[in-house]
């Protein structure tokens, strides 16, 4: 189970459910910026998958071209439910990951610094892609986005039905405002492949000074919060890969840790997003 | 007196563009220098980088392996021009290129050495027994990040370790990338001593099948001295 090679012929499906609800606007919780100054959770969490598709892609990118081990979809739920990203304009579902990286919405100019040959780090300009915008608006129609989502795992599973199983990665500030999101949850895990259930994770994203309290193995560590529960009962457990993959960031887990973050602040976020997108060690 | 072979498969489901382990020899006489490298997937130019860092030994131009680092990223010149290349080639060779290595050089005075970084193994046979497996010798110490040797001049240069010893006629040495090493140490590795390509191809087709071997590239330098 989740062993599935990952190859061109047997790519793996990633899903991002990302939250652009009106309460996004705010900063984080715990931020040390405060104020104006302070960028929006809809902001961070643009940035972050952003800069994360672009690992992906390099991840593939070869000298000839970016092979399709993965494909890819992201979509906001706030004012609407929507695919985020369409490279060609038509496609709803998930879109093979070297049409991503051959048509970003734009490639921007930014700072980074390198390290140089003697130790010292220089800075260069470099440019990068970006493939969305940040939108908050709204409420959190949470379950019509796992329903969309169950429709697209659904038709990816007709047509690969042995691969690696579709990974569903939702990111949110709150609550569902359009009904109870547990049934959706379970709806979209009912599905699999030969190789196993689709994977759900939830990272919820911190509105409090709280710490984040990160891939855990059981609700007794939950907080007294309804909503901190419910997002728990909807994560699936880490896969063996992904387990590796916590293991190497230095967590410590067990075959119960579930892909689950609380009150995540920017560097969880990453971090857990990093993990959530191994189905496999490509090495 | 001295009988070279290579054996090699891609990765199963993998195309031959997609293979990504190099090997090299020089010519089958004393000293004997042979090498094999395997490129790590997620890197740009990784085949060409494994190729590279195989020939380099090979060549022996390099002097003492204390350069030999220095050297391989000095000399190396990915084919691409980087002025007209996609944002991805742009940032991937900017990242550089990975690899684990080993070589090997047999004298004719009876000694030879191996330099190593990462998970590429050597196997010292003589008649049934293996005298070395070296760097690993479990086949469940394989670990999925291994030290590898990067083409940026800005990453650390890694520690290449050194393993000696001593030969005699009819002894052989086989060097094979990881997930053909760790299948090895199970099935034992004269398994390949009389191997020609396609009963290679048939060999770990089963192996794979059946779960015994990882899917992986996987290729064998083997370096037999006869009698």
């Amino acid at each position: 189970m989740y062993s599935a090679e990952i190859s061109r012929t047997s790519p793996a499906a990633i899903l991002f459910l990302l939250d652009q609800s009106a309460s996004m606007q705010d900063s984080f919780g715990g931020a040390e910026q405060r104020g104006d100054a302070a960028p929006s959770k809809a902001r961070v969490l643009a940035d972050v998958v952003n800069r994360l598709l672009q690992n992906l892609i390099l991840r593939c990118a070869k000298e000839d071209g970016v092979r399709d081990y993965f494909h890819v979809a992201v979509v906001g739920y706030g004012e609407r439910v929507r695919p985020l990203i369409r490279p060609d304009g038509s496609s709803v579902g998930l879109v093979p990951i070297s049409r991503l990286a051959d048509r970003p919405l734009r490639m921007e100019e930014g700072l980074k610094d390198f390290r140089d040959p003697s130790g010292g780090t220089v800075r260069r300009r470099i440019r990068y892609p970006v493939w969305f915008d940040p939108h908050a608006k709204n409420g959190t129609p949470m379950c019509q986005a796992l329903d969309f989502a169950a429709q697209v795992v659904r038709a990816w599973i007709d047509e690969h039905p042995r691969v690696f199983p579709p990974i569903a990665i939702n990111v949110t500030d709150g609550e569902a405002t359009d009904g109870d999101p547990l049934p959706f949850a379970r709806q979209l895990t009912s599905f699999a492949t030969d190789d196993g259930d689709v994977l759900l994770f939830n990272v919820h994203l911190s509105s409090s000074e709280d710490p984040a309290l990160e891939l855990i193995d059981s609700a007794a560590e939950l907080p007294d919060d309804e909503h901190a529960l419910k997002l728990y009962q909807m994560s699936s457990p880490l896969p063996f890969s992904m387990r590796a993959a916590a293991e190497h960031e230095g967590y410590s887990v067990n075959l119960d840790t579930r892909g689950f973050v609380f009150n995540a602040d920017p560097a969880s976020l990453v971090r857990f997003l990093e993990i959530g997108t191994r189905p496999s060690t490509l090495r | 007196m001295i009988r070279l072979r290579t054996l090699w498969l891609p990765k199963l489901g993998h195309t031959l563009d997609e293979y990504e382990d190099a090997a090299a020899s020089s010519a089958p006489t004393f000293p004997l220098r042979a090498a094999l490298a395997d490129g790590a997937t997620e890197s740009m130019y990784a085949s060409g980088w494994a190729r590279h860092l195989a020939a380099a030994y090979v060549d022996g131009a390099v002097g003492g392996m204390e350069n030999f680092v220095e050297h391989v990223r000095f000399s190396w010149r990915p084919s691409a021009d980087l002025e007209d290349v996609p944002w991805y080639v742009e940032a991937g060779a900017s990242e550089g290129a990975h690899a684990s290595f080993l070589g090997i050089t047999v004298e004719a005075g009876g000694t030879w050495r191996a330099d190593g970084v990462g998970d590429v193994c050597l196997f010292h046979l003589r008649s049934a027994r293996s005298l070395s497996i070296w760097p690993i010798d479990d086949p469940d110490a394989f670990s999925h990040r291994p030290i590898l040797i990067s083409s940026n001049p800005s990453d650390r240069s890694p520690q290449i370790d050194r393993l000696e010893g001593t030969w005699l006629h009819g002894d052989a040495f086989i060097l094979a990338s990881d997930a053909l090493s760790a299948w090895l140490m199970r099935a034992g590795p004269h398994a390949l001593l009389d191997v020609a390509q396609p009963q290679f191809r048939l060999l770990v087709d089963v192996a794979r099948r059946s779960g015994a071997m990882r899917n992986d590239d996987v290729t064998a330098l083997i370096v037999s001295i006869d009698t």
